[in-house]
C-alpha cells in the first residue's frame, strides 16, 4: 500500500550550530491512509518533535517528510500539508485565539480562504461531530477541560483534514473527558480518518492498530500493540509501563496461569479468564 | 492575590454574547464610534456636556442588555486610578476662575485651598475617565474578539498599501485581550506558590519602595517566562491552523453596513459636532 505519510532518515535539531540538541536521529516511518498509530516514549524521546514534523509545523534539519507526496521542505506546499494533517496540541488554552466556540472553529477555514457559506456548513458540522451543539456562543476560555479538548478537535475538523495528530491531547483530562475524546477518535478512525496520537497513557495505546516506541530520538520498537507489549523488558528499559490488563496477565502468568502475552485490553483479559473458567468448569 | 483576581476577572476585554442592538452593530461602526465618542469626551468643556455624555454611555449599557454588574466589573480595576486622580485634582488641579463656585472655599489642606469649583473640576475629570473606560468596556463586552479583529482589519486595510500588516495588527490586539484573564490566572498561581513557600516577604508596606520592587519582580519574572512560553505555543497553533496573515482570508460573517449602522454612525458624528460647537 502507498504511504500517505512517508518519513525518510529524519533528523531534527533544536538550537543553533554552537549549542544544539538533536531531538530526532534518523527516523524512518511509513503511515498508510486510515491508520491508527500511537507514538509513545519517555519525556525527551522526540515524540512531540516527530508529531510536529509529520504535520509540517517543523521542517527537518535533514531527511524528508512527505504527505501525499508533497515534501514539508517545500514552503509552497506547507499550507496544504497543515490542512491535510491537522495537529491538536496539548494545551487547548494556548490554541484558542477567538472569544466564541463558533469563531474558533471558523478560524481555520477562514485562513484557508473557504467561501463563507461553506465555512458556516463546516462549523455546524464540526460542532455537531464533537457534541457541542448549543454552545456556539460560549467563550472557549470558560469551557471545561474536556470541552476545550473537543473544541480543539472541532477546530481542526472544520479544516477537513485527512489525518489528525494529537500531541498528548488527553494529558490533562479527567477519565470521563478522556473517554469521551477517545470515543470521538475511534469514531473518526471508523469513518476513514488517519489518527496519530502521542501519549503517555498505555490504555490509550491499546486502541491503536500500530505502536511506535521512541527512545532518544530514534524508533526503538514498532508493531501491533500486542507485539510491542510482549516486549516487557525492552519497555521497562525505556521507562514505559504495560497497560493494566497486560500487567495483570503477567502477574497471573508468574503464578502459573497463562492467558497469553497478547492480552492488552481489559475486555480481552475478561474474555480469556471467562473462557478458561468455562473450559475448566 | 487581589491584583491577580482582578486581572483574572478582567471585564475589560470580556465578551458577553447577546442579540441587543449594540451587539448587532457592525464592528467597524463600533470602532469608529469609539473614536468619535472618545474625542467628544475629551473635548467636552462644559460640565453638563460631560455629564450628558456619561448618561448616554450608561443608556447604551442598558440598551446592550449586559448582565447585572457588568459595568461595575469594568470599572472596579480602575477605581484606584480614579482615587489618585480625584485627590490630585482636588489638591493640585487647575482652578478655572470661570467655573461656578470657584470663589467658594470648602476645604483647606495645608497650603492648598480647595474651592467648590475645584471639587466640580475633579468630579468632571473623574466622570470623563469613567466614560472612557466604560466606552471601551462596552465595545469589548458587545463585540467578539474575532468581530473586533475583522472590523479592525477592514479599517486598517489602507495600511496594507504602505506595507503595514493590517490583519496581523488586528489579531495581535484581539489575542492580547483574550489572554488577559489567562495571565491573571497565571499570576494568581505564582502568588499561591509563593505563599505556600512563604516567600511573599510579609505584609504589603507601600512606603518600602525597594522591597515592593523586589516583590513585584518576583511575580513579574515568572509571569513573563510563562507569557513567552505561551507566545511560542500560540504561534505554533496559528501555523497548525494555516494562518498566513490576511492573505487570501475569508470570513464566516461578511460585514455589510445596514441602515442601523449608518444611523448609529450619524449619531456619533452628530454628537461630536454638537460637542465641538458647544
Amino acid at each position: 500500500m502507498d504511504a500517505f505519510i512517508s518519513v525518510r532518515d529524519l533528523h531534527y535539531r533544536y538550537g543553533n550550530a554552537g549549542e544544539s540538541i538533536e531531538a530526532l536521529r534518523g527516523v524512518s516511518l511509513n503511515i498508510v491512509r486510515g491508520e491508527y498509530l500511537a507514538i509513545v516514549g519517555p519525556n525527551g524521546s522526540g515524540k512531540s518533535t516527530l508529531a510536529k514534523c509529520l504535520s509540517g509545523l517543523l521542517s527537518p534539519s535533514s531527511g524528508d517528510v512527505r504527505v501525499n507526496g508533497a515534501s514539508t521542505r517545500d514552503a509552497a506546499a506547507l499550507v496544504g500539508i497543515r490542512a491535510t494533517v491537522g495537529m491538536v496540541l496539548q494545551n487547548p488554552d494556548n490554541q484558542f485565539v477567538t472569544s466564541s466556540v463558533e469563531d474558533e472553529v471558523a478560524f481555520g477555514p477562514e485562513n484557508l480562504g473557504v467561501p463563507p457559506a461553506e465555512i458556516r456548513r463546516r462549523v455546524a458540522s464540526a460542532i455537531e461531530r464533537v457534541g457541542m451543539c448549543g454552545q456556539e456562543l460560549r467563550d472557549p476560555h470558560l469551557l471545561s477541560s474536556g470541552e476545550k479538548a473537543r473544541l480543539a478537535v472541532a477546530a481542526m475538523l472544520a479544516m477537513e483534514p485527512q489525518c489528525l495528530v494529537l500531541d498528548e491531547a488527553t494529558a490533562t483530562l479527567d477519565p470521563r473527558s478522556r473517554g469521551s475524546l477517545l470515543a470521538l477518535l475511534t469514531q473518526l478512525y471508523s469513518a476513514g480518518m488517519t489518527i496519530i496520537t502521542v501519549t503517555h497513557h498505555m490504555t490509550e495505546v491499546t486502541r491503536a492498530k500500530r505502536v511506535v516506541v521512541m527512545e532518544r530520538g530514534q524508533i526503538a520498537l514498532t508493531g501491533a500493540p500486542a507485539e510491542v507489549f510482549a516486549r516487557d523488558d525492552a519497555l521497562k528499559g525505556y521507562g514505559l509501563a504495560l497497560p493494566p490488563a497486560a500487567a495483570v496477565e503477567r502477574g497471573l502468568a508468574r503464578r502459573g496461569l497463562e492467558l497469553g502475552r497478547d492480552v492488552v485490553t481489559a475486555e480481552e483479559l475478561v474474555r480469556r479468564v471467562v473462557a478458561l473458567w468455562e473450559g475448566e468448569g | 492575590m487581589a491584583r491577580a483576581a482582578s486581572l483574572r476577572n478582567a471585564s475589560l476585554g470580556r465578551f458577553w454574547p447577546g442579540d441587543s442592538v449594540v451587539h448587532t452593530l457592525d464592528p467597524r461602526v463600533k470602532l469608529c464610534s469609539l473614536g468619535l465618542w472618545t474625542v467628544a469626551i475629551v473635548l467636552a468643556s462644559r460640565w453638563w456636556v460631560t455629564a450628558a455624555l456619561f448618561l448616554l454611555i450608561a443608556a447604551a449599557y442598558r440598551a446592550a442588555r449586559l448582565p447585572r454588574g457588568a459595568a461595575g466589573a469594568v470599572l472596579r480595576p480602575v477605581l484606584p486610578v480614579l482615587a489618585v486622580l480625584a485627590v490630585s485634582q482636588l489638591l493640585f488641579g487647575y482652578q478655572d476662575p470661570a467655573m461656578p463656585g470657584a470663589d467658594i472655599g470648602v476645604l483647606e489642606v495645608g497650603a492648598a485651598d480647595v474651592s467648590l469649583g475645584r471639587v466640580i473640576g475633579a468630579a468632571i475629570a473623574i466622570v470623563r475617565l469613567l466614560s472612557l473606560v466604560m466606552l471601551v468596556g462596552l465595545l469589548t463586552a458587545t463585540t467578539s474578539a474575532s468581530a473586533l479583529a475583522s472590523g479592525m482589519e477592514r479599517l486598517l486595510l489602507p495600511l496594507n498599501r504602505i506595507g503595514l500588516p493590517g490583519h496581523e495588527l488586528a489579531l495581535t490586539g484581539a489575542i492580547a485581550l483574550r489572554f488577559l484573564p489567562i495571565l491573571g490566572e497565571e499570576l494568581e498561581a505564582v502568588q499561591r506558590a509563593q505563599l505556600a513557600r512563604d516567600i511573599t516577604g510579609g505584609p504589603e508596606r507601600p512606603w518600602q519602595l525597594a522591597r515592593n520592587a523586589r516583590r513585584t519582580a518576583a511575580l513579574v519574572v515568572p509571569l513573563f517566562a510563562d507569557a513567552l512560553q505561551r507566545v511560542d505555543e500560540i504561534s505554533t497553533a496559528l501555523l497548525a491552523r494555516c494562518y498566513q496573515g490576511g492573505r487570501g482570508r475569508t470570513y464566516m460573517r461578511e460585514l455589510r453596513l445596514n441602515a442601523k449602522d449608518l444611523i448609529s454612525l450619524a449619531i456619533s458624528v452628530g454628537l461630536l459636532v454638537i460637542v465641538v460647537v458647544l
